[in-house]
């Protein structure tokens, strides 16, 4: 497939791939933003269970991660408790109503076609998204480039 | 025989307190400021099991590491990666790729003791479970 024109195809088909996944992760009212900050409260805790961590976890600035908490906190998925390190601090945790809405996380049902694929073409897949993320990341910091140097042979 | 740890950091304000947060907890603990030493550290040393390191250092990064550690296979050691703000590269990005590459995990800095005592023996778990199961 080295024909421009098939190239472009295959372009609309991730960019399209893109969007169906994104329509998936809007389950149970969450945005897809939303979805990955309650996957992140539920596997840190301390300093980087905080708005701050949040917003370096997504590349992000601590704006939009603070709305972020709060849309969670609104939907009772996560609530501030004081930090059981330094009382003086507060965390952000998931409450059981977010536990419980990560067992039914659509990142999952990703999880669940991936596995169903056979293991050359999920390497082949992996190959190929790690170039693609590192690579358009690489726009916004040229230091993404030295992440992997298989990226950096390749581009 | 308590497990041997590899600690890799650019950072040694971090480098030490690792260092120090495991010894206490028992593990022996050799540590370096280079990823770029690791393979011959790994060499020299073939009974260290973990290897704790940072993402971001000059030379080589962690995610390059993992990936000349598959060159061991089975033997290589299990990886727990470190990593924190102040890059535009997103952690999230950092900690798929890493994790996808074979990292048992992904700490954010800054991170707590009791975090990273849960990471490597973790790791440690998964290390005796390779080995039994060979």
């Amino acid at each position: 497939m080295d024909d421009r024109r098939q190239i472009k195809a295959l372009a609309t088909l991730l960019d399209q791939t893109g969007r169906l996944i994104a329509v998936a992760g809007h389950e149970r009212g969450l945005h897809p933003v939303q979805w990955s900050a309650l996957r992140y409260f539920a596997r840190v805790s301390g300093a980087a269970a905080t708005v701050n961590g949040l917003a370096a976890f997504q590349g992000s600035t601590p704006g939009p991660a603070s709305r972020t908490v709060q849309a969670l906190v609104v939907k009772r998925l996560v609530r501030m408790t004081p930090d059981a390190e330094d009382r003086r601090r507060k965390v952000i945790v998931p409450t059981p109503d977010g536990r419980k809405a990560l067992k039914s996380d659509p990142l999952e049902r990703l999880v669940d076609l991936l596995a169903d694929l056979p293991p050359y073409n999920r390497a082949a897949l992996a190959d190929t998204l790690e170039h693609l993320v590192v690579a358009l990341q690489a726009q916004n910091d040229p230091d993404a480039l030295r992440l992997s140097d298989t990226v950096e042979s390749a581009a | 025989m308590n497990a041997h740890i590899l600690v890799i950091d650019d950072d040694a304000e971090i480098r030490e307190t690792v260092t120090l947060a495991l010894t206490k907890s028992r593990y022996r603990v050799t540590a370096i400021s280079d990823a770029a030493e690791a393979m011959e550290t790994l060499a020299d040393n073939p009974d260290i099991s973990v290897v704790v390191t940072d993402v971001w250092m000059p030379g080589q990064t962690g995610v390059q590491l993992l990936k000349s550690l598959k060159a061991l296979g089975a033997e290589a050691p299990r990886v727990v990666l470190m990593t924190g703000a102040g890059r535009q590269t997103p952690i999230e990005i950092t900690s798929a790729l890493g994790e996808m590459h074979g990292a048992v995990t992904t700490l954010i800095k800054p991170f707590g003791l009791a975090d990273l005592r849960n990471a490597v023996a973790t790791a440690i778990d998964f290390q005796k479970q390779l080995k039994s199961a060979k």
